[in-house]
Formats: structure tokens, sequence, C-alpha cells
């Protein structure tokens, strides 16, 4: 054995360990000793008390006198009112204002002092909740510039990642610990609930956001990660139930994994009507020369075959719910959902060319060419092609 | 912990907030018992000693007294108990010096919910770890198992930076030597 290995071990180590019954013991008598010789809490607007905020800013902050005062600001609201109270003005605050620092650093005080694992994992929830509300707010603000409020938008869902992904690793932990797997599912169906309605909102706010940054890909990665947390969480809820930790109803249990499969659907039925909302003329020519539009061709079949994918695997997760086999369900839910995100990125990378196309021929005085659908009816065929360069999708339906 | 966790606890703690107390209790219950337990020689010692730390933690705070380092701290104050009651074993049993009794460890049994729990590997560690002499598993523990920083660890053992480097260098050195001995004992 080498240093590193024994240094590794040492970091294990499970020996000199004290009894559980002790802990929990000697703990109840030094809590019970400790509140006998409480007396009153530090008053912290008396003299001892400034003199103790200082100390803690200075703690924390040994620089510039402004941050300082934020933070002493910010522990005074934490440690009197509570983490349900924040003043108002500062709760209200948006990145680019003066007292958003405060309303940051009162957060994340908050959640450093909440004992509770699974109460610190419902305040991050709840304060990636608000970074959503204020990337809206800032896209509806008529006193900042273009690039401000671009910048702030996209300051907002980046801190948003951030809490989310620090949610996805307080469920990875949760999900190892055998404790309190009553507590932990609780936690994951909340986590489930409110980050669903997080994607949701972003998805709706998409359009919004867009006009004002122009740029997808924060979007993307911000539901992104949104939906995988919440999926994780589902897992949880489905994996501790089937392992017998804890006993849910069937039906229950269903709704969840329903629920997933629904949401699917909805994304589903979206691609088809960003493909619909495309205007639908009759059949064109893919010319076997062009080169370009016979890879576009290419791609169209491939978007197609998915497609079929998509419907079947949608119908397995469904039958393999029915047939009481959850975990299955899920685990082909999440196959389908990856196909799906593939059939969308080439569907809105034919909405975008087409926008592309239009504005450059709207620059060049040029009439603006209209993406097109051609829809052609056959007696054998379900396909969807899209040519992604002049935006020509071409439906061929089986009767 | 970080930093600006430990920082927060100890604010928390200093506005006497019981709850923070008990949160600062869960979270180092056990690595003060077992700093305690390899310097004492049974549970019962450890798990008084172990009381009596976090007692005096609390005490100390409550008199408003200066902490810069909530971790250095308290294993300072589990550090200087054990000590003083070394102190206090030798005048009773006339011992000469309380510093040797320290080297003269029995193997204590451990509590029988834990004793199951224990490999054998572990079993061996902990025998060779008793083996060591008290400044070298001290650092041992505090390095390695309780990781704390070099800088935390000099005001626990009041020595400087570099010498505690050298001390765990040492110290690890020695702890290998010995677990590879056992190896090559078993092996035969």
């Amino acid at each position: 054995m080498n240093n590193k290995d024994l240094a590794k071990k040492l970091k294990q180590c499970q020996t000199g360990q004290p009894a559980a019954q002790w802990v929990a013991r000697n703990r109840e008598i030094l809590l019970s000793q400790v509140r006998a010789q409480q007396g009153s809490r530090l008053d912290l607007f008396s003299k001892d008390g400034a003199s103790f905020t200082w100390e803690a800013a200075k703690m924390f902050f040994p620089g510039k006198i402004v941050y300082r005062v934020s933070a002493v600001l910010a522990l005074i609201f934490v440690l009197i009112l509570g983490s349900s109270v924040t003043t108002a003005w500062a709760d209200r605050s948006l990145p680019g204002d003066i007292l958003y620092s405060v309303k940051i650093t009162t957060e994340k005080v908050q959640i450093s002092l909440t004992p509770d694992k699974e109460a610190k994992t419902k305040l991050k929830v709840e304060f990636a909740g608000k970074r959503i509300q204020e990337a809206k707010q800032i896209s509806q603000k008529n006193d900042q510039s273009v690039e401000q409020k671009a910048a702030n938008i996209k300051n907002s869902l980046e801190n948003y990642k951030g809490s989310i992904k620090e949610v996805d690793s307080d469920l990875s932990d949760m999900a190892q610990q055998k404790d309190d797997p009553k507590k932990t599912v609780e936690v994951a169906s909340m986590v489930t609930n409110q980050v669903d309605g997080f994607s949701q909102t972003l998805k709706d706010s998409q359009e919004d956001l867009k006009s004002v940054v122009g740029q997808q890909d924060v979007f993307k990665e911000a539901v992104d990660v949104s939906d995988q947390v919440a999926d994780k969480a589902v897992n949880i809820i489905v994996e501790k139930h089937q392992s017998g930790e804890v006993v849910l109803p069937t039906p229950e249990i269903q709704n969840i994994v329903n629920q997933k499969i629904d949401s699917v659907k909805d994304n589903v039925n979206s691609i088809n009507q960003k493909i619909g909302e495309m205007s639908v003329p009759e059949k064109s020519d893919v010319k076997a020369g062009d080169t370009k539009a016979v890879t576009d061709n290419n791609n169209l079949n491939q978007v197609e075959t998915k497609t079929a994918e998509v419907q079947k695997g949608l119908a397995e997760a469904e039958k393999l719910l029915q047939q009481g086999d959850p975990i299955a369900s899920l685990e082909k839910v999440q196959e389908v959902k990856q196909i799906n995100k593939e059939v969308e990125a080439v569907v809105d990378g034919a909405a975008t060319k087409t926008g592309d196309a239009a504005a450059q021929n709207t620059a060049t005085g040029a009439s603006a060419q209209q993406p097109v659908i051609n829809t052609n009816t056959n007696t054998n065929q379900n396909s969807v092609n899209i040519n992604t360069n002049s935006a020509v999708i071409n439906v061929n339906q089986s009767k | 912990m970080s930093k600006l966790s430990q920082k927060l606890l100890l604010l928390k703690l200093k506005t006497k907030d019981p709850e923070a107390y008990g949160h600062f209790y869960d979270l180092y219950v056990t690595k003060i018992y077992r700093f305690i337990f390899f310097k004492v020689s049974s549970h019962e010692e450890a798990e008084d000693l172990t009381a009596e730390t976090f007692l005096k933690i609390w005490e100390y705070l409550f008199e408003n007294k200066k902490v810069d380092n909530l971790n250095a701290f308290t294993y300072q104050v589990a550090r200087n108990i054990v000590i003083d009651f070394y102190r206090k074993k030798a005048q009773q049993q006339l011992i000469k010096d309380p510093e040797e009794v320290l080297e003269k460890i029995v193997d204590p049994t451990p509590p029988i919910d834990k004793r199951l729990e224990l490999t054998a590997d572990w079993e061996e560690m902990e025998s060779c770890l008793r083996q060591l002499k008290d400044e070298y598993r001290e650092v041992i523990i505090l390095k390695y198992i309780d990781q704390l920083s070099i800088s935390e660890i000099a005001k626990v053992l009041n020595k400087s930076n570099g010498n505690v480097r050298v001390l765990a260098h040492r110290a690890l050195n020695t702890l290998r030597e010995l677990a590879n001995k056992k190896e090559i004992k078993q092996d035969e």
C-alpha cells in the first residue's frame, strides 16, 4: 500500500464511531442544558447587537464598506425577520438593480442557515422559480436598453440553471440515503411539480424572451436542465415505491408516469404545430443534381422515421405502465424524449433558416420565400419531408 | 463543510440559538468523539469527554468569547479537555508524566452496535493507529480522516504550518509501514 492509497482509505474511516443511542441521548441532554441557560437572545439593535452585526460583516466582507453594509442588511433580514420575510424592496429587485445583490445574499444566507437538508432543497427550488420570474419581468421593462435586458435575462437564466443543478445534486444525495424515504419522496414530488412548472413557463415565455435575447441556446439549456431534474425526481419516487421503501397507491404512480408521457405528447403536438404553421402549398420536386436539396431530403426522411419511432415508443410506454412496470415505462419515455429532441432540432433549424432567408430577402428587396409544405397523397407511406434549405416540407400521407 | 458555511454557523452560534447549536452538534459529534476515542482507553471515557467538550464550547460562546475558526476551535477544546483529564488522573493515581499515559492505550472494545459493522480491514487499521505515538495519531486523524487544513491543524496543535506538514508526512509513512507489516504477517 502506498501513501496515496492509505490517505484515500483513511478518508473513508469507519472506525471510532459513537453509539447512535448515546449520540441522540447526549444531544437531548445538551440541548436542554443549553435552552435552560439561554436567557434572552441577542438583540441585534442593542449595542452588543450592533457590534455583533459589524463583526459579522467583517467576517465575510473585510473589504469595502458598501458591501459590508449590504451584508449587514442581509444578515439582519434573515436573523431577525426569519426566512419567510424579506423586505419588499429587496425582494422586488431585478438583475441590474442596486439592491439585487442584497436579495441574492439574503437567499444564500437563508439556505446556509437552514439546517434541514430537505428544507434547503425546497428553498433552492423556490429561489430558482424567482429567477424565471425575474427574466420575464426584465423582458417587459422599458427603462433598459436591449443589450442590458439581454445581459440581465441571460444572467437570470444562468442563475436559474445553477440553482436547478444544485437541486439535482441534492436529489442524487437524497436518493442514496436510506434514512427517511418518505421525506425523500415528498421532496421529489415537490421538485417534479415545481420544476415541470418552470419548464412550462420557460417554453411559454420563449418567444418574449427570444425577442430580447435573440438566441435560443440559453433557453434550451434551461429547459433541458429543468426536464432532467424533474425526470430524476420522478425516477426517485418510482424507484422508492418499487423497492418497497415507500408505499404509494398504484393510481398515484400511474398518474405520475402518465404525466411524463403526456408531456412528451404535448411536445410532439407542438412540433407538429410548428410544421403546420409553415404554409402548405403543393408538392415540389427535389432534383437529383441539387445536392443541398438531396441532403435536406435525406434529413427529412430521418425526421419521418424518428416521428414514427416516437409514436411507437409512446404506445409502448403506455403499455408497460398498464402492465405494472412503471420503471420500464419511464425508461421508454426517456428514450422517446431523446428522439423527439432530434426531431425538434431539425424542425427548429428549418424554421430558423426560413426566418434568415426572409430577413435576407427583405434586406435585398427580394420577395420573402415562404416556408413550404407540400402535401402528397399516396397509398403506402406516411412521411414528413423537410427541406431545410428552402424550408420546403413535404408531407406524404397514407390513405 | 465549506468556509462560508462554517462562518455562517459560527455567526448563528454567537446569537445563542439552540437550533444552531443542535446543528453544530450533529456536524461535529462523530468527529470529536473519534478524535477523543483514540486518546482514551474506553468508549465510556470518550462519551464523557465528548459531552464535556460540547458543553465547554457552548459556555465559551455564551460568554461571547472570540472564536476565529470553528473547526480549529472545536478540536482545540477537545484536545485540552483530554489533557486536563489525564492531568487529573495523574494526580489521582500518582503517575509521573500524564503524557506517557497517552502512549499506552489499551484497545477498547467498540460498542455492540458498531462491533458488527467494523470490517476486519478497519479493525486492523484501528489497531495500527493505536500503535502510533499520540502526536502522529492526532495529525493522521485531523488531516486524513477529518480533512482539516494544515493551518487549522497548526492552530489545534499549536505548531507552525511547516511543522504540521512534516509531521503529517512522517505520520503517514509510519502508519503505512505498520499497515504493510500487518499485511505481510497475515500473508505468512
